[in-house]
């Protein structure tokens, strides 16, 4: 794509099953450490039990579906507005990206950030993030975490292209209003999804759930 | 775009049968028009294919990136263009999370021999030679002590797909067989009431191809999950995704858990209690039968026994199906909706409406996965579901399965390593603990023993490779770990793996395997489940082995010599190498066939994609056509509702108490299954499901696999307020047989009075407490009647918070 084209994402929860291949991928790719994940899938869902007549628990509108995300390049990200140095900033492609020489890793743009994008990692002291796989935009190429979606749920691209085709909605619970960050996002909702703050389910990250160790046998 | 319209592709009807494409007439397919994923910017060595070798039923291609002699990272296939047709097979990912297992900090580097009590966990480093020589040295006495019989290979897919490095096929059962033989076993922990029940059903347990959903107007999966346990490219995860997208049937999934098969395609979640497929087939067919609905024609000419007049003449008066549902056979009880609403749980209405809506459209997609049959009564469920079929006319037509596990249409595989054990005695794969403790005391009619009547000896010397079956993926794990800490009972346990893991703690010698990533073998689509395109890796070696790991052949290779000088290992290799093993193989089956590379070529390529088959294989298609022509392979040559077989061996078999053989699909009732009394003191029914983070117990290893797939128990918000739980919180799940320690999710996704946990955690114990969150903590070595299989999804727990 161009660089002076604004990158975005688009995905498609009808084909999304959280498989977090795409997560995995970007981990060994950009060899992220345990702690730093650059896309994440978190799940949503919601629905109850009530009895039937026979006084028998039957399910009433159960639903879940999946929101695989990374950085959405935000039009008015937050993060860059809540840098204390300058470290966060949007350059080529309108790609939004740490400038490690200069942050102080304060972790002030991950508070800031409505999607949960910026990544500290403790190994190297700074932030970090999806840089949409930029050297692999340069050639041509996609980012890693479209190309190795099993289900083909993710695209990428200049977001004006992806949302002729497929729309411009991006206000999906469990993830904020557009008009917060005006992220270059667009999805295709799950039948069931619900609208951002409006959505009446539990979103849940099973990463935070639970640490993890090589300490197994 | 690759497209054949509905209209075309009736014409093609018959064209193409299932089976292998080894005789592939096929062009070669191009690969020239490989897409480009490596940036000029990043330098690597090498880019080599290799397969991903863990038994999730795909065995997807992957590319090692190679720089500094280690591996960078993992993609996949970018071949081709990637219209659903010509698609990439994309692994998932475990596939590519590979280089996290090569390099995992348990990674086994040098031979272990055991240093402490077994299963202590004690281990100190010894020499290649050392090792080999403690081996062949026992083995030796075993043989001489108790014959080839104690010794046994365990079931085991950790390494499975490849031909050279493989758990239990390959060099190992080529080297045990000309050591003399070993003790076979026969069916799976993946399949084996589905396979034993479906035999004396249709005599094969074979279905359509899963495309065939995007011919249908209908498809009702039961316990069936593609997108979670297939999810990867060569798998039918998006298969399926695609064929409904494509076809727009109406899907309806009957699950106790909301899986992710339900999420954006799902129409309909039919929640049901675990263990009682059978009652709700039942149900249906009470209304089928009331309403005049089912396929009478379909029953009377193709299948036995589903009313009295196709009954066989021995068979018990009032002895059909249809007396059974209509409470005219032994049990005088109607099998009305009412009665399954509350064995299933699931409403009498929505049971009618059912049984009304499949019985009604046509072509229904019925499909059954492996988690309702691995259970007590798993043969009746399997034989049930597939009922359901045969009684909508829905066999043997595009756009149908037969209640059975979606199958393949065609694969491609070199011809295997060849074996010949001297040894037929075979025992089900799930009872090796008992041939530990009784193997002499085991039976044909007692215990499924086959080839011979009793077994000869007791197991003394264990073989486990690539594996966790062990301790980890086999029932009561708690029990075994008291069977194999005995070494009065089986004197020698060999393990073999490429990371230490809860079995081989139990072992008395470990030895270092190499990854597939390290070696040169083929990777074939393992049991063909990449559908309707053939493919096949040749895993090209990427780096040298870590440490001192080796491959399987070559260990074997050291062993033979051990045991029997140069004539044994000679007639091992038959002077070969690996590599020349691996051409000779492929030239045994493709030599000269028009339109398959050589073998070099093929070595080269990496991968060979064979053009998608222009129809997908419908079950049972020849059968329905001419019955007489082509009999099934059952006793009667028919479908069998009643089955001669298993009438018979009602009557002759010995079985344990609360176990039933029935020659009818009957709802049963079974030990720790959902109508157990023992649900007073254990309420909860749990079962284990297949997590996206491993395939069984494989992978589980990497940490970063396993951060963003953590183990998470399933609660219904019912449950879970009864028992104070929130999510996050860590509980208690215990039974008699063990208590695990897990963290809580508390979700409307699982039904009420059921709980699920991934399956695959690893045993660790701690105070009496495994606090890995190994489900097999709470399972039963009670096998089920028929298959003598392992029943993992019968058990019943009572939960509270930690």
């Amino acid at each position: 794509m161009e660089k002076n084209k604004h990158f975005g994402f688009y995905l498609d929860q009808t084909r999304c099953v959280g498989c977090r291949t795409c997560q995995l991928a970007c981990k060994d790719y950009h060899d992220s450490p345990i702690g730093v994940s650059y896309r994440r899938v978190s799940e949503y869902e919601g629905g109850s039990w009530v009895k039937n007549e026979n006084n028998l628990l039957q399910p009433f509108n159960v639903f879940a579906y999946y929101s695989s995300i990374a950085c959405n390049h935000c039009d008015d990200p937050a993060c860059t507005k809540a840098c204390p140095t300058g470290a966060m900033h949007m350059g080529d492609y309108g790609i939004v990206d740490v400038d490690t020489s200069k942050c102080i890793g304060c972790k002030s743009c991950a508070m800031a950030c409505p999607y949960g994008a910026p990544q500290f990692n403790e190994h190297t002291g700074h932030m970090s993030k999806c840089n949409g796989c930029q050297e692999r935009l340069d050639e041509g190429m996609m980012p890693i975490c479209v190309d190795a979606c099993p289900f083909r749920a993710i695209e990428a691209g200049p977001i004006s292209e992806l949302r002729e085709k497929h729309g411009h909605i991006a206000g999906v619970a469990p993830l904020p209003a557009y008009e917060i960050t005006r992220p270059n996002l667009c999805i295709k909702p799950e039948k069931n999804a619900q609208p951002s703050n409006k959505g009446n389910g539990t979103a849940h990250l099973p990463q935070t759930l639970s640490e993890v160790s090589y300490d197994i046998v | 775009m690759y497209e054949i319209s509905r209209r075309r592709f009736l014409q093609w009807s018959g064209a193409l049968g299932g089976g292998l494409a080894s005789s592939a007439i096929l062009p070669l397919p191009s690969i020239a028009e490989d897409v480009k994923t490596v940036p000029s910017s990043k330098k690597y060595d090498s880019i080599k294919w290799a397969g991903c070798t863990i038994n999730c039923g795909s065995k997807c291609p992957v590319r090692v990136f190679v720089k500094g002699g280690k591996i960078d990272h993992i993609e996949t296939d970018n071949t081709g263009g990637d219209e659903f047709g010509s698609h990439q097979v994309r692994a998932c990912l475990r596939g590519r999370s590979n280089r996290y297992r090569v390099y995992n900090p348990n990674r086994l580097l040098y031979p272990l021999k055991r240093i402490g009590k077994r299963g202590e966990g004690k281990f100190a480093r010894i020499s290649w030679d050392e090792a080999l020589e403690t081996i062949a040295t026992k083995m030796k006495e075993v043989k001489e002590k108790y014959g080839n019989e104690a010794i046994y290979l365990t079931y085991a897919t950790g390494t499975t797909g490849a031909i050279m490095n493989r758990c239990t096929a390959g060099p190992w059962v080529r080297l045990l067989s000309l050591f003399g033989g070993y003790l076979n076993y026969y069916n799976s922990y993946s399949t084996a009431q589905i396979t034993d029940g479906l035999n004396h059903f249709y005599g094969t347990s074979r279905g359509s191809d899963i495309m065939n959903i995007e011919y249908a107007k209908l498809v009702v999966m039961f316990g069936n999950n593609s997108v979670e346990t297939r999810m990867s490219g060569g798998g039918t995860g998006y298969a399926y995704k695609c064929a409904l997208e494509r076809g727009g049937a109406k899907i309806i999934h009957i699950d106790p858990r909301y899986s992710d098969s339900l999420v954006g395609a799902c129409d309909q979640w039919i929640p049901i209690a675990p263990g009682t497929d059978g009652a709700l087939i039942a149900a249906m067919a009470h209304v089928m039968i009331s309403e005049d609905l089912h396929d009478k024609d379909f029953l009377s000419k193709y299948c036995v026994g589903f009313s009295s007049d196709t009954l066989p003449e021995d068979a018990p008066k009032n002895g059909s199906y249809e007396d059974y549902v209509m409470g005219r056979g032994e049990d005088k009880t109607e099998k009305t909706p009412a009665w399954a609403e509350s064995i299933t749980k699931i409403a009498a209405q929505t049971i009618i409406n059912l049984a009304r809506e499949i019985a009604t459209t046509k072509p229904c997609f019925i499909a059954q996965g492996w988690g309702a049959q691995r259970q007590s009564n798993g043969e009746q469920a399997a034989r049930a579901i597939a009922t359901l079929a045969a009684m909508t006319g829905n066999i043997g037509s595009i756009g149908t399965n037969p209640g059975t596990r979606e199958h393949t249409t065609g694969w491609i595989e070199p011809a295997p390593l060849p074996y010949k054990n001297p040894i037929k005695d075979a025992i089900p794969c799930f009872l090796w603990t008992d041939a530990i403790v009784r193997g002499k005391e085991m039976r044909d009619i007692t215990d499924g023993v086959r080839k011979t009547t009793q077994l000869k000896q007791n197991i003394k010397f264990l073989w486990n490779t690539g594996g966790n079956c062990l301790i980890n993926q086999h029932s009561d794990a708690n029990k075994t770990a008291k069977i194999l800490e005995d070494e009065s009972l089986c004197e020698f346990i060999v393990d073999v793996n490429v990371t230490r893991t809860s079995s081989n703690r139990f072992a008395d010698i470990i030895l270092p395997d190499a990854t597939p990533l390290e070696q040169e073998d083929f990777v074939r689509s393992s049991s063909g489940y990449s559908n309707d395109r053939p493919y096949i890796v040749y895993s090209q070696k990427a780096i040298e082995p870590l440490g001192e790991s080796m491959p399987i052949y070559d260990m074997c290779t050291k062993l033979a010599e051990k045991l029997g000088g140069e004539t044994l290992k000679n007639a091992f290799t038959e002077g070969r190498t690996q590599v020349e093993w691996l051409e000779h193989l492929w030239d045994v089956k493709f030599k000269d066939k028009e339109g398959m590379p050589t073998f070099a070529q093929m070595k080269e390529m990496g991968i060979l994609k064979l053009p998608r088959y222009k129809k997908p294989l419908v079950g049972f298609e020849k059968f329905v056509q001419d019955p007489i022509a082509n009999p099934l392979k059952t006793p009667t040559g028919k479908i069998e509702i009643f089955s001669t077989a298993l009438d018979k061996m009602a009557k002759t078999w010995i079985l344990h108490e609360g176990q039933t053989i029935t020659p009818l699909p009957v709802f049963t009732e079974a030990k720790d299954g959902p109508l157990d009394p023992a649900r007073k003191t254990y309420p909860l029914q749990i079962f284990g499901y297949h997590y996206k983070g491993r395939t069984h117990s494989s992978f589980w290893e990497s940490a970063p696999i396993r951060e963003i797939n953590p183990d998470e128990l399933w609660i219904n918000p019912v449950d879970a307020k009864e028992r104070h739980i929130k999510t996050g919180d860590k509980v208690l799940v215990y039974n008699q047989y063990g208590t695990m320690s897990i963290v809580a999710k508390v979700t409307p996704k699982i039904m009420p009075g059921v709980t699920s946990c991934p399956q695959g955690g690893w045993y660790k114990m701690k105070n009496g407490i495994d606090v890995g969150g190994c489900i097999n903590s709470l399972t039963t070595h009670e096998p089920s009647a028929i298959a003598k299989g392992n029943p993992q999804h019968s058990i019943l727990v009572e939960i509270k918070k930690a």
